[in-house]
Parts: C-alpha cells; sequence; structure tokens
C-alpha cells in the first residue's frame, strides 16, 4: 500500500517535526512540513500530498487563509484538509463538525487521531 | 280725734258725743253751758270748764277734748296770747274764740293764732252756736288732712331724688322738688316759682320740653318714659326718663303738667355695654366661618350664626324655633338630636367628634362639639354646638393619601425597574467578564497547548521507540498523563469561558434532563441508582446546549460523590414564588419576586454531602475536592455561570437524609 501523503502546515516546529518523525516511523505515512503558512500552497506543489493538516493561530497569515487558498487553487481545490487547533474546547467540538466548512481536531493530538482523519478523509 | 272718722260730721246722730272743753271766766251773765244746754241735738257735751287758759293747760295735753271754746271776756290780746301759749290749742284741738263784743284787732288776730271761729257772746243763739262748732270741727278736719297731704308731698318733693316739677299752662314753675333746685343750682326751690325752662336749660332742650308740656296740654295724653339724650357741658353724658301728666283742677280743666324726671344715666350705660357686649358677640360669631348655634332643652334653634345659616343654604331667622328634623334627613337628624338630648341630660360635654351629613346633597365633613349651657343657678337651659366644615382638608388628606399610594406605586415599579436592571446588569457583568476570560482562556490554551501537542507526540514516538522497555514505558505513561491533566485543566477553562453566547430557545426542560442524562450513561456504575420524576411543566425559554451542559455537570458530580453507588434523583415540578428567599435560595431576591411561576429542578445523590465549610465556595472557579487530575474546579463555575446568564438561579444544599441537592430555578416567562 502506497503510503499516504501528509502536508503539516503549522508554525510550531517542535510539533510538525515530532509529528513527522512519529507517523514517518509507523511506515503508513509520507510527512512534509511548512512552519510558515506563507509557504504552504508552494510546497504542496511539489510535495503534492493526499491531505492537509493545518493550524488555526499562525503568525503573518491564519489556517483559515490558507485554507481559502487551497480551495482558491484549481489545483487543490479537491484537496482534504483538516485544523488542529488548540483553543477550541472539548464541549465546543460536540456541537461543531467543522470551523468554516472544514473539519478540525483540537490539539493535543494523537498519532492516532491523525492516522483516523486521514483514513476519513482519504479512502482507498 | 281718734273718735273721728271721715265724712263723720255729716250725719251727727250715727255720731258719739263731741266733747268740749270750755274756758270761761267766773261771774259771766252769760253761760255758755246754758247755750250747749239749750241745743236741740244732744251731740255736744261739755266734759271740761276753766276759768282761764292756764287752767285748762293739763287737759288740753291730754286732749282731753274735741274742741275748745275759749271766752277771751275782755281780756282782748293779752287773752289771745295766753291761748296762744298753749302748744296744743290749735295745732291738735281746733278752738273757737269768743268775745264779749266785736272787735276787728281782735278777730284778725284769733285766726292768725289758728282760731277756727271768733264769735261774739251777745249775738250767740244755740243754732248759730251748733252751726259754728260743726263748721270748725270741719275745717279742722280739712286742715289736719291738708297739712298731712302737703307734709307727704312736701317729704316726696324734699327727698326724692327724682326731679318733680309742676308748671302752669304757661310751663311756668309752679313748684319743684328739692332735687331740681339741687339742679338748677338754686338755694330754694321757691326760686323757680314763676321761672321756666328757657332760664335754665339751652334753648333747644327747653323747646323740647315746652313741646312736650304744650302737648299734654293740648291733648290731655300723659308723656310716659321718654327717655333724652344730653351731652353735660363736662362732656358726660345724661340720660333721663320723663314722664308727664296733665294737672287738671276740681272741674277737670287742664292748668298745667306735673313731670317726673329720672336720671337713667348708669342704667342707660349698663343697658350701652350690654348692647356694646351683644353687638360684639354677635359680630363675632356671625363673622366665625364655623357654624355655631345654640339651642334650648327641646333642641329648639334659638341662635345661629350666618356661618350656620348659609351651612343650612336658609337665612338666620329661618332657623330660629326650628329643629335639626327640619332640615337634615331623619337618619342624621335622629342621630344629631339623640346627642343633644345626652349632652342635655348629663351635662357632659361632647367634643370634636367628626361626622358626615349631607344637608346640600353634597357630603360634607364635620368637627362638631356641644356643650351644656347653664343658667345662673346651674341649670341646664340649652347647649352650644360648634361645627368645623373640614371636608377640604379631609379631601385633600384623601387626594394625599392617593398620591402617596401613586408614589408608591411608582415607587414599587421604579424598584422593579431597578432590580430586572440589575439583574440584566449582572447578567452583562457575567457575560463581560466571561468575554475577557474567554480571551484569556483561548490565549493560554494556545499557548499551553501547543507545547502539549509537542509533548504529547514525544511521549508518543518515544513510546514507540522503546516499546520493549518496560521501566521507560512507565516514564512515559506517567508523562502522557501529565499531559492529559494539563490539557484538562485547558478544556475545562474553554469550557468555562466558552458560554458567553446565550442562544434562548422555548425548550422542554424534560427533555433537556433526560438527553443529559444519557450523556452521562459512561459515568454510572451497576450500584448507582437512577430517579427520576418529572412533573407537568411549561416550556422555558432557556439555552438548551449550555442547559444540557449543567445537568452532565451536576449529575457527573453527583456520580462521582458516589463511587460506592447511591441513588440519583432526577425531579422537575412548577411552584409559585410564596415569599423571597428560602425555598428559591440567597440569590433570589434578585431574580424573583413573589407571585412569579418558576420550575424548580432538583439533582440529589446519596453520596456524603458537601462539607459545610465548602458550601460558600462551591461555585468559585478552580476549587475543587476532587483528587489532583480528578476535576478541573470549573465544572461547577460553568454552571453557576450559565444560570446566571439566563437569569435563573442554582443554590447548593445538603439534604436533612444525607448527600448533597442542588436545587435550580427558572422563572416561566409569558410566552407569546
Amino acid at each position: 500500500m502506497k503510503p499516504k501523503r501528509i502536508l503539516i502546515v503549522d508554525d510550531e516546529s517542535g510539533f510538525t517535526h515530532l509529528l513527522r518523525l512519529t507517523l514517518e516511523s509507523s511506515g503508513k505515512f509520507l510527512v512534509e512540513e511548512v512552519n510558515d503558512g506563507r509557504r504552504a500552497l508552494e510546497v504542496a506543489r511539489y510535495f503534492k500530498p493526499d491531505i492537509v493538516f493545518l493550524d488555526v493561530v499562525m503568525p503573518e497569515i491564519d489556517g483559515g487563509d490558507v485554507a481559502k487558498q487551497f480551495r482558491a487553487d484549481p489545483e487543490f481545490a479537491a484537496l482534504p484538509v483538516v485544523f488542529l487547533t488548540a483553543i477550541v474546547s472539548p464541549k465546543e467540538a460536540q456541537h461543531q463538525s467543522d470551523i468554516g466548512g472544514f473539519p478540525f481536531l483540537a490539539k493535543p493530538v494523537s498519532v492516532d487521531t491523525i492516522a483516523k482523519a486521514v483514513a476519513e478523509h482519504c479512502p482507498e | 280725734m281718734t273718735k273721728t272718722a271721715p265724712g263723720g260730721a255729716a250725719s251727727p246722730q250715727k255720731f258719739p258725743t263731741i266733747r268740749l272743753l270750755v274756758i270761761e271766766p267766773d261771774g259771766e251773765s252769760v253761760r255758755l253751758r246754758d247755750l250747749i244746754d239749750r241745743l236741740d241735738e244732744r251731740t255736744f257735751r261739755i266734759v271740761h270748764e276753766f276759768p282761764s287758759a292756764a287752767a285748762a293747760a293739763a287737759a288740753l295735753e291730754r286732749e282731753a277734748a274735741d274742741l275748745v271754746l275759749a271766752d277771751i271776756d275782755d281780756q282782748g290780746l293779752h287773752g289771745l296770747d295766753q291761748l296762744a301759749a298753749l302748744p296744743t290749742l290749735g295745732s291738735r284741738v281746733p278752738f273757737i274764740v269768743i268775745d264779749r263784743e266785736p272787735q276787728e284787732e281782735i278777730a284778725r288776730r284769733a285766726l292768725q293764732i289758728g282760731a277756727q271761729d271768733y264769735l261774739v257772746k251777745s249775738k250767740l243763739t244755740p243754732p248759730r252756736m251748733a252751726r259754728a262748732m260743726h263748721w270748725s270741727l270741719e275745717r279742722a278736719r280739712v286742715d289736719r288732712e291738708a297739712k298731712r297731704e302737703s307734709a307727704l308731698l312736701h317729704a316726696l318733693l324734699d327727698y326724692v331724688p327724682d326731679k318733680i316739677y309742676f308748671k302752669d299752662r304757661h310751663s311756668r314753675y309752679l313748684c319743684v322738688s328739692k332735687s331740681v333746685a339741687e339742679w338748677l343750682k338754686a338755694d330754694d326751690p321757691a326760686e323757680l316759682v314763676g321761672k321756666t325752662d328757657f332760664n335754665y336749660y339751652s334753648a333747644a332742650h327747653a323747646e323740647a320740653t315746652f313741646a312736650d308740656e304744650q302737648r299734654v296740654i293740648e291733648t290731655g295724653q300723659p308723656l310716659i318714659g321718654k327717655i333724652s339724650h344730653r351731652q353735660l357741658p363736662d362732656g358726660a353724658e345724661e340720660w333721663s326718663s320723663t314722664t308727664k301728666l296733665p294737672l287738671r283742677d276740681r272741674n277737670g280743666r287742664i292748668i298745667g303738667t306735673c313731670g317726673i324726671t329720672r336720671d337713667v344715666t348708669a342704667s342707660k350705660k349698663l343697658e350701652q355695654a350690654l348692647d356694646a357686649e351683644r353687638t360684639m358677640l354677635r359680630g363675632l360669631i356671625d363673622n366665625l366661618p364655623d357654624p355655631v348655634y345654640v339651642k334650648d332643652t327641646q333642641g329648639r334653634y334659638v341662635l345661629d350664626n350666618e356661618a350656620h345659616a348659609r351651612f343650612l343654604g336658609v337665612t338666620q331667622s329661618d332657623v330660629i324655633g326650628k329643629t335639626v328634623f327640619d332640615f337634615f334627613e331623619p337618619a342624621f337628624a335622629e342621630q344629631a338630636h339623640e346627642v343633644d338630648m345626652a349632652v342635655l341630660r348629663e351635662g357632659k360635654p361632647w367634643f370634636n367628634h367628626e361626622e358626615q351629613t349631607s344637608s346640600t346633597g353634597e357630603a360634607t365633613w364635620l368637627i362638631t362639639s356641644k356643650v351644656p349651657l347653664r343658667d345662673e343657678h346651674g341649670a341646664i337651659t340649652g347647649l352650644v354646638c360648634i361645627n368645623r366644615d373640614i371636608t377640604e382638608r379631609k379631601r385633600a388628606q384623601d387626594d394625599l393619601i392617593a398620591a402617596n399610594e401613586r408614589l408608591e406605586a411608582a415607587i414599587a415599579s421604579v424598584k422593579e425597574a431597578h432590580q430586572e436592571l440589575h439583574a440584566v446588569q449582572l447578567q452583562l457583568i457575567e457575560a463581560e467578564k466571561l468575554k475577557s476570560i474567554g480571551r484569556l482562556a483561548a490565549g493560554v490554551a494556545h499557548e499551553v497547548k501547543n507545547p502539549l501537542a509537542i509533548i504529547s507526540m514525544g511521549v508518543e514516538f518515544l513510546g514507540g521507540k522503546y516499546a520493549g522497555d518496560e521501566t521507560t514505558g512507565e516514564v512515559l505513561k506517567e508523562l502522557g498523563d501529565a499531559v492529559l491533566r494539563a490539557d484538562n485543566v485547558i478544556k475545562g477553562l474553554l469550557d468555562f469561558s466558552a458560554p458567553h453566547a446565550l442562544a434562548l430557545e422555548t425548550n422542554d426542560l424534560n427533555a433537556i434532563i433526560q438527553a443529559a442524562l444519557t450523556l452521562v450513561r459512561g459515568e454510572m456504575r451497576e450500584n448507582h441508582r437512577l430517579e427520576v420524576d418529572l412533573g407537568d411543566i411549561p416550556p422555558i425559554n432557556i439555552d438548551r446546549g449550555k442547559v444540557s451542559q449543567v445537568f452532565v455537570n451536576l449529575f457527573t458530580n453527583a456520580l462521582q460523590a458516589m463511587p460506592d453507588g447511591g441513588t440519583l434523583t432526577v425531579r422537575t415540578r412548577v411552584e409559585q414564588v410564596v415569599g423571597v428567599g428560602a425555598n428559591v435560595g440567597g440569590e433570589s431576591s434578585e431574580v424573583f419576586q413573589a407571585g412569579d411561576r418558576v420550575v424548580i429542578a432538583e439533582v440529589a445523590d446519596t453520596g456524603p454531602g458537601i462539607p459545610p465549610e465548602v458550601l460558600p465556595r462551591i461555585f468559585e472557579p478552580f476549587f475543587t475536592t476532587k483528587p489532583t487530575g480528578k476535576g478541573t474546579g470549573l465544572g461547577m463555575s460553568v454552571v453557576r455561570s450559565i444560570m446566571n446568564l439566563q437569569r435563573a438561579t442554582i443554590v447548593m444544599s445538603n439534604r436533612p437524609t444525607g448527600g448533597a441537592l442542588a436545587t435550580l430555578t427558572f422563572k416561566i416567562q409569558d410566552i407569546p
């Protein structure tokens, strides 16, 4: 089975780095990290991700704008985008399934959660 | 003399003998006795005979005779002098002088000393003698009477203080009393004789009296009690009462006037003083604004003032003699009459009684006082009554009461508005507080959760790498738990700060409770029992999601308080707030008022209850009794925040039978 290509956009380089190490160690995923939201589209063009995990609160440009850029680009219009956020409470999460039309996961997030999300949004 | 009565001489045969005392010198050739003896009638009897006047003195002193016949023989004037020396003679006993020969001088002198007659012996015959004696007696009697009357008149004229005066047809004084002379500063009343008022008084006064007297003379009608007033030169006033009568002679012809003038200045002044006092009192009571009236013992009005007449709607004179029954309805009149009679009977004043009447159809309020009137002997003769019309005051009082009621109503509505405002303010403050806490929580969450995410990810990475190493695995497990704990605190903080936006909708609280119960199924153990008693309650305006969170939190706490099993009870019902306080909790006065209809929800457990020292702090954020890691300390704070935002209350208490009890109160709003 071909490993899924995951693009992680988050200004926390420690997080993206550890997430890459962990996900890739399972052998099921190929991960590329972007710590500057403004570079997300550029990296996506050569990395060609199956799914994007997008941090909401970032300097210079926030996750919402990045998501819009993806949606606006014909190449990535159908690309699954999942937000990762630190400021949504679990109770809110109970009543909300998306942010601005995109699904989201609340930080801290486990590898299992990521894996489930990938499985959900990128079926074989 | 005592034996002589008026008119006695006219019928001598009926009369006893007239005693004669004879003074006759001895040796007279013609004896008086002989003359008397020869009289046909037997009326005269000589009781004493004396030869001289001196000899007769003692008998005369005793008045032992009715008539003296004194023969002076030829002694002439000497003989008369001897007679004149006898004091009784003439004054008390009449006498006749008898002379031998007629002598003009002796005759005159005899009459001067009081003799009734002068007879000449040589010419005497028995009939002539008898006639002379009768005549003398009669004249003596008339004289005596005239003297007596004159004495009486003069006593009157001399001593009566009233001025008495007799005037002729020309108003000239004929005779005046001493008081008139004194009044006119004359030494003797006789001085005035012949004078007129024009000699003594002002022309005006004299003319007036002259006119009065002439009128009496012309008409023959007396002038009785004419009051006249004079200003005296010294400024004093003089009042007099004058009566004038016509004076008539024997033939009834008017020959003048007789007047009596009495000084009535003193009584006139008294009268004036009384008059002035009466006028003053009259003026006083008539000008009193309050009705005043006096009634007699029969309850008839005998005096009233203008205010009273006005009050009755009639004139003053229409009131006198009438009774209360003439002016008022029978019921009121009967009542008033009874009071009058009680005051008259008991003699006790009846003070300041308020009563309502409607004499003119318009309701009138009166304060009435009734006081008994007594005469100088203390007997009750009637009563005085004073009314005070207090209708205006009463009306003003009513207006004041009404105004006060309006004011109180206004205050109450202001108070209510204030309470509502206060509640809204609290809600806004709460919401604002939560908003800032929300912003803080979001910031903290972002800043903490990212590192937590890294740690968490790192632990997971290492876990994969050292899967076989037991010690490292344990360390990583503890690291993972710590991350989870920190993460829970952040989650709680976010939950606490989240409910600042309410979505109030009409909701069925029972349905929300049922849904919340399903959410906590996971927390329930086998030994947990559930008791649900949801009453018939109306829909209420609440945020479904937030209220659900409240119940989830309460159920979770209740279940966690009973780790060894127990009963979780949930009840709902409708109540009406009877008073502010006990049944709706400490905060209720801000939110609920007596009469409000509320929905009460109770969540009870059979756990250990809440320690008393914990109760006051139970809603404080980060206050928890759970072991570290088991609770965030925010659950109850979130619950109260949510309740407050919806203007609902929650009170935590311990049940008497053990376990904790949460009482939630929601206001039932009128839903259109």
